[in-house]
C-alpha cells in the first residue's frame, strides 16, 4: 500500500522534468509493482466470492431442510387443529345437544312467560314443563340422522402416537368436569339475601 | 515433398477439421434450437414438480352462521401391491420388529372399516391383473383421524392422495334443502347444485423444484402458475336450531302415526323468509345412499298435493275483498248439495245447516263455502289464485320445484268450478300454501318467498338474490278479517284444546284432502294438514304441517305438531305474548 502511494506522488514530478527519456523507465518501475498487487487483489477477490457463494448456498440449502421440517410440523399442527374443530362442530350439532340435554334430565320448556319490569306485569301464561316432553328419547333419537356424529360416538379403534394423545386428553377432561349432577354429590344452593 | 503435396495435406487437414466443426455446430443447433423445448421440458420434469392448489368450495351456513355444509380434506388410501409382498420392519419399544403383509393388512382394515380379507383381496386382485402393479385403491375419502392413524403405522407401501370432500356437520338438519356433492366434488342436488356459481372453487397449480434424494423443496423455486380460487359462502334464511326441532317433531309424529311422509314449513310473515322447511323422510347428505331416491330432495318444494280445506280462508278473503260477504253472512249449509250445473258433493261430517261464514270455516263445510264462492266469477278467482302464488314456482326457484297444477277457468269442469273453492281440483306445494297464508298475515300483501339470504364471495363482496317486489292480493281489511275468522277456528273448532298456546292467540285452518288413487278417482286415505298464523293479533310466522296416510286419518294427527312448532318458534324468537282476546263471531244464525 505504501509503495503505491509513493509511486503516485513521484511520477508527476518525473514526468515534468524529463518527459521523453524518463518516461520509459518510469513505466517499467510503475508497472511491475501494480501487477503483483492487482493479481493478489483479483485472486483474493475471486476466492472470496467463491467462498462466500459456497457458504451462502450451504446456508440456504441447510435452511431448506429446516423450512421443510417446520412446514411439516406446521402441517401437523394444522391437522390437529382441524381434527378438533371437526369434532367440536359435530358435537355442537342440535342432535347431539338435544340428546345430551335429555340424558342429563332436561326437558324443553312449554310456553314461556315474560315479566315486564316497568309495571311488574306477567305476560303470557307460565306453565310447568312436563317431564314427558322428551323429544329424542329411545327410538326417536335417530329420526334426524347425522352419520358424522355417529362416527364420533363410536370412534374407529385408534393406533399410533397422535391418537394416544387425544384419547388421554379426553379422559382427563372427562374426569375433571362431572357431567351429571349424580356424578358429583349435590348442586350447591345459591346464597340469596 | 513438393509444395503441392504439402498444401494438399494442409487442405486435407482443414477439410477434416472443417467437417468435424460442421458436425459439432449442427449438433449444437439441434440441441440448442431444434430440441430445446423438449429437452427443457424433460429436465424440468426430472427436477420440478407440479402440484394442485385446491380451490376450496365455499360453505353453506344458516342465518346465524351455523355451518350446514363445508369443505373438508379427506384422503384416498392407496397401496403398491407389488411392494406389499415384502415384509418390512419397524421399531416398537426400541426393538426392530418385522411386520408381515397380513398383519399390516389387519392394521389397515381396522382403520378403514373393512375386513382384513377385503384389504388382501384388493391387493391380490391388482396383482392378478398385473404382477408388477404399483397402484391399488384401498379406501376412498377417509377422514383426518383415520389418515393420521394410518400414516402413523409407517407401512412403506401405503400411500395417500388428497381428496377434497364435503361434510355436513349437522347431518340431516336441512339436508333436504342443502343437497349433496358427489365423490368427485361435483354438486348433485339441492342448493349445492343450484348455487354452484356462488360455491364452486377453482383449483390452481404450483410448480417447485425438489432435491433428488430427500424430495425437499428448493427455496425460491416455488411458482404459482395458476392461482386457486376459493368459493363463496352461501347464507340461508333457515335457522338450523328451529329446522332441527321442526324436523324432529314432524318425524316423531309421522312415525307414531305410521304416516307415509310429512312436511312442515315455517315462514316469516313480515319478510317472506323461510325459517324451516322440513320433510320426512329426509336425507342425511353425509350418507346419501341411506335414503331412498324419492326423498333426497324437498317434498315441500317438489311434491304438490290437493291442499283441501286450508284453501277455504283464501276463498273467504277473495269474497271479503270483493265486498260480497262478512264474517256473519248467513250461509245455508246442508250436509249435501247438488248445484244447478250438476256439481254434487257433501261435507265430511254432519253439522247444523244454519251457519255464518265463520261457522262455515269452523265446521269446514264444503257445501257452505260453495254457496258463497260463486258470488265472484271464475276468472276473478283464477286471478286471485295466481296472485296468491298458485300455478307458478315460488321465487326460491328450488331445484326441481313444482308449479302445481292450476288450470285456466275455461278448463274447469262443473265439479271443479266448485271444488276449487275448498282446495280440490288443483294442486299446490307446501311452499305455495305457506306463501298464500303469508299474504293473509301480512295485510293482504304477498312477499317473494326467500330461502337464500346472500352469497359472500371470497373477496368479501356480498350479493343478494334478485327478488320481485311485493304483490297486493287482497285488501288489508279482507286479510285481517280472514285471520280473525281463522282465530275462531282455533278457539271454537274441534281441535281447540290441541291448538291453544298459553299466552298467545292462534289463527289456524285444518285441511283433510283426498288423495288421487292414480286411477282418476280418490283413495280413502287422506293428506291431513294444519296451517295457521301466530300470534293471531300480529302475525309473525306462518306454520304449516302436512302428513299423509296417518292412523287417525284426521287433522287430529297434525294438530299437536302444529302446536309444538308454533310454540317453539314463539319461544325461540321471544315473541311478545298476545294482548286482547280473540274476536268472537257467531257461528250460527
Amino acid at each position: 500500500m505504501s509503495n503505491a502511494l509513493r509511486q503516485v506522488q513521484v511520477s508527476p514530478l518525473r514526468r515534468s522534468l524529463t518527459r521523453v527519456s524518463q518516461s520509459v523507465s518510469s513505466r517499467v518501475v510503475g508497472k511491475k509493482r501494480p501487477k503483483v498487487f492487482y493479481a493478489t487483489v483479483s485472486v483474493a477477490g475471486t476466492v472470496g466470492i467463491i467462498v462466500t457463494q459456497i457458504i451462502l448456498s450451504v446456508w440456504v440449502s441447510s435452511n431448506a431442510f429446516e423450512i421443510d421440517e417446520l412446514q411439516t410440523a406446521s402441517k401437523e399442527v394444522t391437522r390437529s387443529s382441524e381434527q378438533v374443530q371437526q369434532h367440536v362442530s359435530e358435537l355442537s350439532s342440535p342432535q347431539n345437544l338435544a340428546q345430551t340435554a335429555e340424558a342429563l334430565g332436561m326437558v324443553s320448556s312449554s310456553t314461556p312467560a315474560y315479566l315486564r319490569l316497568s309495571d311488574a306485569q306477567v305476560l303470557g301464561q307460565p306453565s310447568v314443563a312436563s317431564s314427558s316432553a322428551g323429544l329424542v328419547a329411545g327410538s326417536y333419537a335417530g329420526l334426524v340422522p347425522n352419520s358424522e356424529l355417529a362416527k364420533w360416538r363410536n370412534p374407529a379403534p385408534l393406533t399410533g402416537n397422535v391418537s394416544a394423545t387425544s384419547v388421554a386428553t379426553t379422559t382427563a377432561a372427562d374426569a375433571s368436569v362431572p357431567l351429571s349432577p349424580s356424578a358429583g354429590a349435590t348442586i350447591p344452593v345459591p346464597q340469596t339475601r | 515433398m513438393t509444395r503441392t503435396t504439402m498444401s494438399r495435406r494442409i487442405l486435407g487437414v482443414i477439410c477434416v477439421v472443417g467437417i468435424f466443426l460442421i458436425i459439432a455446430i449442427g449438433r449444437l443447433v439441434e440441441i440448442q434450437v431444434v430440441q430445446a423445448a423438449t429437452l427443457n421440458e424433460e429436465a424440468a420434469g426430472k427436477m420440478s414438480q407440479t402440484h394442485v392448489l385446491f380451490g376450496t368450495r365455499g360453505s353453506v351456513t344458516d342465518r346465524n352462521g351455523t355451518v350446514l355444509a363445508e369443505a373438508q380434506m379427506r384422503y384416498n388410501v392407496t397401496a403398491s401391491p407389488s411392494q406389499s409382498l415384502n415384509e418390512f420392519s419397524r421399531t416398537v419399544d426400541g426393538k426392530r420388529v418385522s411386520v408381515s403383509t397380513a398383519q399390516a393388512a389387519t392394521e389397515i382394515a381396522q382403520l378403514v372399516g373393512k375386513t382384513p380379507q377385503a384389504v388382501i383381496d384388493i391387493l391380490n386382485a391388482a396383482l392378478t391383473e398385473d404382477p408388477h402393479s404399483e397402484y391399488a385403491v384401498i379406501a376412498k375419502s377417509v377422514d383426518l383421524t383415520a389418515f393420521r392413524a394410518l400414516d402413523a403405522l409407517g407401512i412403506p407401501w401405503l400411500y395417500f392422495e388428497q381428496a377434497p370432500s364435503r361434510v355436513y356437520p349437522n347431518g340431516a338438519v336441512a339436508g333436504n334443502l342443502v343437497g349433496f356433492v358427489g365423490e368427485d366434488g361435483q354438486a348433485l342436488a339441492g342448493l349445492e347444485l343450484s348455487n354452484e356459481e356462488c360455491l364452486a372453487g377453482v383449483n390452481g397449480e404450483q410448480t417447485s423444484d425438489r432435491s433428488a434424494r430427500e424430495s425437499i423443496t428448493i427455496p425460491g423455486s416455488q411458482v404459482v402458475t395458476k392461482p386457486a380460487k376459493t368459493g363463496g359462502k352461501l347464507t340461508l334464511t333457515i335457522d338450523a336450531d328451529v329446522q332441527w326441532y321442526v324436523q324432529q317433531v314432524l318425524a316423531k309424529q309421522v312415525e307414531d302415526q305410521h304416516g307415509s311422509w310429512g312436511m312442515a314449513v315455517v315462514e316469516e310473515v313480515k319478510t317472506g323468509k323461510l325459517v324451516a322447511v322440513a320433510d320426512y323422510p329426509s336425507i342425511d347428505p353425509n350418507n346419501v345412499n341411506g335414503t331412498s331416491e324419492n326423498y333426497r330432495g324437498s317434498l315441500a318444494f317438489s311434491a304438490p298435493y290437493e291442499p283441501g280445506s286450508t284453501m277455504k280462508p283464501l276463498t273467504a278473503s277473495m269474497l271479503l275483498d270483493q265486498g260480497k260477504v262478512t264474517p256473519e253472512t248467513h250461509v245455508y249449509s246442508p250436509y249435501e248439495i247438488t248445484h244447478d250445473n250438476g256439481a254434487n258433493f257433501h261435507d265430511s261430517g254432519y253439522h247444523a245447516s244454519n251457519l255464518t261464514l265463520t261457522g262455515v270455516l269452523v265446521e269446514s263445510s264444503n257445501v257452505g263455502i260453495s254457496q258463497v264462492g260463486d258470488l265472484i266469477s271464475a276468472d276473478k278467482r283464477y286471478d286471485f289464485m295466481t296472485k296468491f302464488g298458485f300455478g307458478s314456482t315460488s321465487e326460491v326457484d328450488f331445484l326441481g320445484e313444482s308449479t302445481g297444477i292450476l288450470r285456466t277457468p275455461d278448463e274447469w269442469d262443473n265439479q271443479t268450478f266448485y271444488t276449487m273453492m275448498f282446495g280440490q281440483g288443483f294442486t299446490a306445494t307446501a311452499i305455495q300454501m305457506a306463501s298464500a297464508y303469508q299474504a293473509l298475515g301480512n295485510g293482504g300483501v304477498r312477499l317473494p318467498v326467500q330461502l337464500v339470504e346472500s352469497c359472500t364471495a371470497d373477496d368479501g363482496s356480498v350479493s343478494k338474490p334478485s327478488l320481485p317486489g311485493p304483490v297486493r292480493v287482497v285488501s288489508e281489511s279482507a286479510a285481517r278479517t280472514s285471520v280473525d275468522m281463522m282465530e275462531n277456528v282455533a278457539t271454537k273448532g274441534w281441535l281447540r284444546d290441541k291448538l291453544a298456546i298459553g299466552g298467545y292467540r292462534v289463527a289456524a285452518k285444518t285441511g283433510t284432502a283426498q288423495q288421487a288413487d292414480g286411477n282418476g278417482g280418490y283413495s280413502d286415505s287422506y293428506i291431513v294438514s294444519l296451517e295457521g298464523l301466530v300470534p293471531a293479533d300480529n302475525p309473525q310466522y306462518v306454520v304449516l304441517v302436512t302428513i299423509a296416510d296417518t292412523d287417525m286419518n284426521t287433522t287430529g294427527a297434525v294438530a299437536p305438531v302444529f302446536h309444538d312448532i308454533a310454540a317453539h318458534v314463539l319461544k325461540q324468537y321471544r315473541v311478545q305474548p298476545s294482548t286482547g282476546s280473540a274476536p268472537d263471531f257467531p257461528l250460527n244464525y
